[in-house]
């Protein structure tokens, strides 16, 4: 027990030796430094703040970048909230004194955190703040990199944009660390990766007297830098995007996509009514605020991941697919009812788009004129718990996994959803024939129409659509976002290349819907659509890839009351065009 | 009875004493009027502390012994309450209405005995290994719902009594150190050169000591695993997960928080200087530029008001506790007495060390009390039982067997 008394009590001393010599040092050694700033001086802590990560496209072309900025705040410690000190403020930064005393109450942190007050203020009241400083005693200025969209509306949606934190957002981002006063991304990637671009702020200490002259940097206290958010590389490409939007300027409201059917990534993203990422950068005005959370159009809305509408005859597709993988029909079986314009299911009659009919059809023509009453002798065959089985191993009604939040699922109707709707008998087995032509109560988004087609276009892989192609931390350990394969169709090789031949009469031959997205020199494979919709003129749709052959680039069109589905084509086979000659008659 | 520890018993008293005197400097001008009252509380707290020390004097040791895991089980409920039913956020507290109760300083007293006793029920066991896996296993519950509220501080103190009270027992040295061997691995794997040493020394000792071949590469192979797991858990931590234990480590990676905190305490501990600003005279402690400076940061209020000369004259005082409590230890009889005095010179040693080191901005910030000094009634409470334990022990060597 002796040996064991003695380990513990030389321990002992040990350790109260070491806290004697660090107290030492503290109180005699450098006692009369820490006096002087216990006594009248102080230590003020001003924050380095990290440049946010700039955000690039695929090539590396900058599409966000940082400017330096001045932001005017207030020490707690410091700065006494008297009515006088408020005013003064109020009036050096043009802001009402409550908003200023509203500020100083609910953003404070701690006692050592400065709170922002405005801004992106003006370099002539930095001046004047640092000749006045007597005059606001515990007001600083904070040096502070604030976003820069060169491109203003290029990619809004992808890219977002960011602000001060908001209260809910506070509360969710609490414990990871974020702080009231704090920027933080908003929409896009600048929320998704916030917490990768947003880099960590250092600090710099100085010594300061008590009426708020700085002496210099505090004696013992070492700067620490700030590091820089990390880089990100988005899948989206520069040149692609701004063609895409200069092809879609005329469109009010809509969607265009373009994906590599090969890796998931997308090459363009354009969601329309969009707004100028700049706007954000000064506080926003209540008009512009009007402006962008119109009920009507909704501009902050992405379509691309969040609007849900039916698919209309470009899920024909799948529709089509489906009777051929379960040997309902070969690519060349006609229909015993020929098309004369309707069919008959139970006692209601379902209309072809054509009211003068298609007369005889087999499925290649079929797919090319898109005949309805085609489709629905299909559906009935099908029959409603089959198709929508395989609707779902088609991971339609489900998130497509990308990265960008919220994401809307789209909607598959299921027998138990009629039932639950409507009572078992409430119901007849003719919606399945809506539901196979895209009409009723299924919903798809345009990204998940991107996917699909991809799939097709690559020989069955259902991707993980992918925009964020490479994250590069200032410490160099570069991440690369992997393909991911998330599923395969549940179709037949044969029966794949059977819809994209089809796919290709509609592009491709006299009687297609689709013709005006032929383009010279590579053969296009699409498929309209024409949703019907009972509050105002119909949505179109167009969806499809090239070169089919050796599918490089897919692409899908949504215009929202935009008519019919050639006049999507059209504007798909204006893309393709200008994507394939990339530039080379000089034009985006 | 036997004979009383005046020594030990008046520096405790001597130690309360300062630590009224110290809250009341800390708050008399605060802003908050509830703070002003503080010193009063802990008045009521440091005599309810003396009744407490005199009722735990005349205990027999032998009732604790026969009820330890009784306690077990009561603080075990209890802490199982708050985990359930504590609401959201930290959970560390019950709020008995006159009294804040903090069963987490109560468990720290409870886990002594356990372990006591279990070291000495086992005494005669061969099977080694089994035996401290299960003490492990006792520990484990109650360490996880302490860790669970969150309070790291507390769940340090479990690990430190256990490997401290597996040394004062019979468990041979190489033994012991296999067992400390997963925390030194964890610690040397902040690069990879300094665990392979670390893995190279620690594995020729392993194989050149007595330890019975199996165990050797048992721990071995163990420590290999840990080696490897241990960078991939920390690559599955969340960033901000990462960034809490980065700021625990290096405060000063958190600027505007801890890191101005300790900061603070700093300068004003230094500004004390050799003689202090006397009683009341601080001003960096009376600006506020302090926070919890009447609990987890009392002995940098100590540090300015009373300097170095006031500084020495504490630690001194804490040399006299600590010393006594292993000497008691060192002089018992019985071997659950035994443990039980040297676990509270272990919980006192660790309490002190961490609390002044965090002052002075040598160790993390854990929020553990000053023994004595920090305002609180739990913590007050707990540190008087032992010492009441402490004259137990010490006035009835042989009475326990």
């Amino acid at each position: 027990m002796q040996r064991k008394f003695k380990v513990f009590i030389f321990a002992s001393i040990l350790i109260f030796f070491l806290l004697i010599l660090r107290i030492f040092s503290l109180q005699i050694i450098k006692g009369d430094y820490y006096f002087r700033l216990s006594d009248n001086n102080r230590i003020r802590v001003l924050r380095l703040h990290a440049p946010r990560g700039l955000i690039h496209d695929r090539n590396g072309e900058l599409l966000v970048e940082n400017e330096p900025s001045y932001t005017v705040s207030v020490l707690p410690f410091e700065f006494e909230p008297t009515q006088e000190n408020i005013l003064a403020v109020a009036r050096l930064v043009d802001m009402p004194p409550e908003s200023i005393s509203a500020k100083v109450e609910t953003r404070k942190v701690n006692d050592y955190t400065p709170i922002p007050i405005k801004r992106r203020v003006p370099l002539r009241l930095v001046h004047r703040l640092g000749e006045q400083s007597a005059d606001f005693p515990g007001v600083v200025y904070e040096v502070e990199p604030m976003r820069l969209y060169p491109y203003n509306e290029l990619a809004c949606h992808i890219i977002g944009y960011t602000g001060e934190i908001s209260a809910p957002e506070l509360r969710e981002m609490y414990k990871l660390g974020r702080r009231a006063g704090d920027i933080v991304g908003k929409q896009g990637v600048e929320k998704i990766y916030d917490s990768k671009l947003r880099g960590r702020d250092g600090a710099s200490y100085l010594e300061v007297r008590a009426n708020g002259e700085v002496i210099g940097p505090a004696r013992d206290k070492q700067e620490i830098p700030p590091i820089a958010g990390a880089e990100l590389f988005l899948t989206i490409d520069l040149w692609t995007q701004a063609m895409a939007e200069s092809v879609f300027a005329w469109v009010e409201k809509g969607v265009l996509i373009a994906m590599d059917p090969t890796t998931g990534e997308i090459l363009a993203s354009v969601s329309k009514p969009n707004f100028d990422l700049n706007i954000f950068s000064a506080p926003v005005s209540s008009g512009t605020w009007e402006k962008l959370s119109d009920r009507k159009t909704h501009p902050m809305f992405n379509r691309v991941t969040q609007g849900n509408y039916p698919p209309a005859s470009t899920i024909k597709l799948v529709t089509g697919a489906i009777a051929l993988q379960e040997r309902i029909i070969n690519k060349h079986s006609f229909q015993e009812q020929p098309c004369t314009g309707s069919i008959w299911y139970g006692d209601r009659e379902f209309f072809c788009w054509l009211r003068r009919g298609h007369g005889a059809l087999d499925f290649l023509d079929a797919m090319a004129t898109s005949c309805d009453v085609y489709f629905y002798q299909l559906g009935m065959k099908i029959g409603l718990d089959t198709w929508t089985d395989y609707m779902r191993r088609c991971h339609f009604g489900e998130k497509t996994g990308i990265e960008l939040a919220p994401e809307a699922t789209g909607f598959i109707p299921t027998r138990n959803f009629y039932n639950d709707r409507f009572g078992p008998r409430g119901w007849g087995r003719g919606v399945i024939l809506n539901l196979c032509i895209g009409q009723g109560e299924i919903l798809v988004t345009p990204l998940q129409m991107a996917i699909v087609v991809s799939a097709f276009a690559n020989g069955g892989k259902l991707l993980k659509p992918k925009i964020v192609k490479r994250l590069v931390p200032p410490d160099g350990a570069t991440v690369e976002f992997p393909t991911v394969v998330r599923d395969e169709l549940p179709f037949d090789r044969e029966v794949m290349e059977d819809v994209i031949e089809g796919m290709v009469r509609v592009v491709n031959s006299d009687i297609g819907t689709g013709k005006a997205a032929a383009i010279p020199g590579i053969t296009v494979a699409g498929k309209t659509g024409t949703a019907q919709n009972p509050t105002g003129e119909n949505h179109a749709w167009f969806v499809g890839f090239a070169p089919v052959d050796d599918p490089k680039i897919v692409v899908v069109v949504l215009l929202e009351h935009g008519g019919s589905g050639s006049l999507a084509a059209w504007v798909a086979g204006e893309f393709l065009r200008r994507y394939f000659l990339k530039g080379a008659d000089g034009t985006l | 009875m036997g004979r009383f520890d005046y020594i030990l018993f008046f520096s405790v008293l001597i130690l309360c004493a300062i630590g009224i005197m110290l809250i009341y400097g800390a708050t008399y001008n605060s802003k908050y009027p509830w703070e002003k009252n503080l010193y009063k509380r802990q008045i009521t707290y440091c005599i309810v502390g003396l009744v407490l020390l005199f009722i735990f004097w005349r205990l027999p040791m032998r009732l604790h012994y026969a009820v330890a895991y009784l306690y077990y089980i009561v603080i075990l409920l209890i802490l199982a309450g708050l985990f359930l039913f504590g609401g959201e956020g930290v959970k560390r507290w019950v709020d008995l209405g006159f009294f804040q109760f903090q069963p987490s300083e109560f468990a720290k007293l409870v886990i002594i005995f356990v372990i006591s006793r279990y070291l000495m029920d086992t005494r005669t066991e061969t099977s080694s290994f089994l035996r401290i896996a299960l003490l492990g296993l006792l520990i484990l519950f109650p360490f996880l719902f302490i860790i669970n509220q969150p309070d790291l501080g507390t769940g340090m103190v479990f690990i430190v009594l256990l490997y401290s009270l597996l040394f004062w027992s019979d468990i041979k040295f190489p033994l012991f150190l296999i067992l400390l061997s997963p925390i030194i691995n964890v610690v040397f794997t902040v690069h990879w050169v300094s665990w392979a040493l670390f893995f190279i020394a620690f594995s020729l000792f392993v194989l050149l000591s007595r330890v019975r071949f199996p165990v050797a590469i048992g721990a071995i192979l163990g420590n290999l695993a840990l080696g490897v797991a241990a960078p991939f858990f920390w690559r599955q931590l969340k960033d901000y997960q990462q960034e809490r234990i980065l700021v625990f480590l290096d405060p000063s990676r958190d600027p505007f928080g801890v890191g101005y905190q300790v900061l603070q305490s700093k300068i004003t501990v230094g500004s004390g200087k050799m003689f202090g600003k006397g009683f009341l005279g601080g001003t960096q402690t009376n600006l506020a530029f302090l926070p919890v400076r009447h609990t987890d940061f009392i002995f940098a209020v100590l540090g300015e008001e009373f300097g170095f000369l006031g500084i020495l004259l504490v630690l001194g005082l804490y040399f006299i506790v600590i010393y006594s409590a292993f000497r008691i230890a060192r002089d018992a009889k019985g071997h659950f007495p035994r443990f039980v005095a040297a676990g509270l010179g272990t919980l006192l040693l660790f309490q002190v060390a961490v609390n002044v080191g965090m002052v002075v901005g040598l160790l993390p910030v854990t929020g553990l009390p000053l023994p004595f000094l920090s305002f609180g009634g739990s913590s007050v409470a707990i540190f008087m039982i032992s010492t009441g334990l402490l004259l137990n022990i010490h006035s009835n060597k042989g009475e326990f067997v």
